[in-house]
């Protein structure tokens, strides 16, 4: 992404109150405890392991780490992992 | 979030190197996973929808992945095992197609209300109709004009009402009770037929004679036909009732010992088998030698199917134990059945609004093992008899 269009979308996103995550493609990473993470956004896996999970984002990667965790369900801008979330990372 | 995952999903492995970018890959031309698991460094565990599974194998073999399918689930197995048990799902539609045709039959068909002979006129004409267990309904005319011809049809009934309840046809009948023609009486008086002593009367027309407590005799005039004033009196036709208290005698007799034939309860059973003239006993062979007195009776067995039972060629013939049996009454018991023999005698002599008031043994004798009773009997009844009045008297 552009650095004008960039400005372009705060602009609007900001005049037009619409959340910064819709216009500028932003992940949206929400918890439920610590049992399930919901990722929206994300750009693909990069590495799956019971233990780690590496996703891909717009701009730069997101790292849960956990245990026994599997992917409850991928969709193409969607990812539910399940299982005992101890962190996030974004990077 | 899952589309149509009730339409049929399949556990998958996939084994091989960058399993992740496969995922993304499948991903980006929109198959979804499920229940993500990794089972190895270079293995993992997925399920996936079937209908994305010819997308899915394509991939996997572009990339050189060994992909293997296990357990299946959802509508599409369902659908696979129906295929399979092809004649189960036959007998299903049997079922039902042989439930339907059979609420559309007649099951029973009822009469309400009529007189047998009615009842057997209603059943007579509802069977030339049609109408009768194991008919179909469709071929049968709706309830309204079958109600309208039975009504006009049937004799002796004003009204009969049609009516199908399920299966079943429900007819109600009223029946016609003509009035009864007034007889022309002729004029005539009313006499007693018996002596006795009135204790009632009811006089419809006419004039009383007597008045109740008076002792008549037989032949006595009780209700006159002549009424009007002394001189020009004109005759009509006396109607009425007199109730008066009558006597009657009897003797009876009963013995004091009975013998007679009884069953003893005991049966036995022979089966024959039989076809044409040709006929053999497969079961019971001995039953004839069983007993020394015995009654038979033979049935033919028949297996009964809903409305029709079909004839076995199978005949049943029971033996039934006889013995002479001989039963000792006492004294009192033998009084008492006489007794009651005796107002059984008596009450079929008499008329239906008779009525025995009280019964007084006279006399007890027994000899020769009989009990031999005189009873006398007062009775209430209607003594009135019809005299006819000669005209021109």
């Amino acid at each position: 992404m552009s650095a004008i269009s960039k400005k372009f979308r705060k602009l609007i996103s900001k005049g037009m109150q619409i959340p910064i995550d819709v216009t500028l493609g932003l992940p949206r990473v929400t918890m439920i405890g610590h049992l399930h993470v919901y990722i929206e956004n994300h750009q693909g896996i990069l590495s799956f392991t019971p233990e780690r999970v590496h996703l891909r984002l717009t701009d730069g990667e997101l790292i849960v780490v956990g245990q026994n965790m599997i992917i409850k369900a991928i969709l193409p801008e969607e990812l539910i992992l399940e299982g005992t979330i101890d962190e996030i990372k974004h990077v | 979030m899952s589309k149509k995952t009730w339409l049929g999903t399949v556990v998958t492995t996939i084994e091989g190197e960058e399993v992740e970018s496969f995922i993304n890959a499948c991903t980006s031309q929109n198959i979804q996973f499920m229940n993500v698991e990794r089972t190895s460094m270079t293995s993992i565990r997925a399920v996936i929808l079937i209908e994305d599974v010819r997308k899915f194998r394509k991939i996997a073999r572009k990339r050189g992945l060994v992909i293997r399918f296990l357990e299946r689930d959802g509508m599409y197995v369902i659908k696979e095992r129906s295929k399979k048990r092809f004649g189960f799902i036959i007998g299903i539609v049997a079922f039902c197609v042989a439930l339907g045709l059979l609420s559309q039959l007649v099951w029973k068909v009822d009469i309400e209300g009529a007189s047998p002979l009615v009842e057997q006129d209603v059943r007579e004409w509802a069977e030339q109709e049609g109408l009768k267990v194991g008919q179909p309904q469709w071929r049968l005319a709706p309830e309204a004009d079958i109600q309208q011809r039975v009504t006009e049809e049937v004799e002796g009934a004003t009204w009969i009402g049609v009516e199908k309840i399920g299966t079943k046809y429900q007819f109600r009948v009223v029946e016609q009770h003509l009035a009864e023609e007034q007889e022309q009486l002729t004029p005539r008086h009313l006499i007693a037929n018996k002596n006795g002593v009135i204790q009632q009367m009811y006089v419809e027309n006419g004039r009383a004679v007597v008045k109740s407590n008076d002792v008549v005799q037989k032949g006595e005039l009780l209700v006159s036909g002549l009424i009007g004033r002394e001189g020009e009196e004109t005759a009509i036709a006396a109607k009425g009732e007199v109730m008066a208290e009558t006597w009657y005698q009897g003797t009876v007799e009963a013995p004091l010992q009975l013998t007679g034939i009884a069953s003893t309860g005991e049966t036995k059973n022979q089966y024959t088998f039989s076809w044409n003239e040709y006929s053999f006993v497969f079961w019971g062979k001995d039953a004839q030698d069983e007993y020394e007195q015995f009654h038979t009776e033979t049935d033919q067995l028949a297996l009964p199917l809903g409305f029709v039972s079909v004839p076995l060629p199978i005949e049943r013939t029971t033996y039934e134990q006889r013995d002479t049996m001989t039963i000792e009454y006492s004294e009192d018991e033998a009084i008492g059945h006489a007794v009651s023999i005796g107002k059984n005698h008596l009450e079929q002599q008499l008329d239906n609004d008779a009525k025995i008031i009280a019964e007084n043994i006279l006399q007890t004798q027994t000899d020769n093992g009989k009990v031999k009773l005189s009873i006398h009997y007062q009775v209430v009844e209607n003594i009135v008899q019809v005299a006819p009045i000669q005209q021109g008297d």
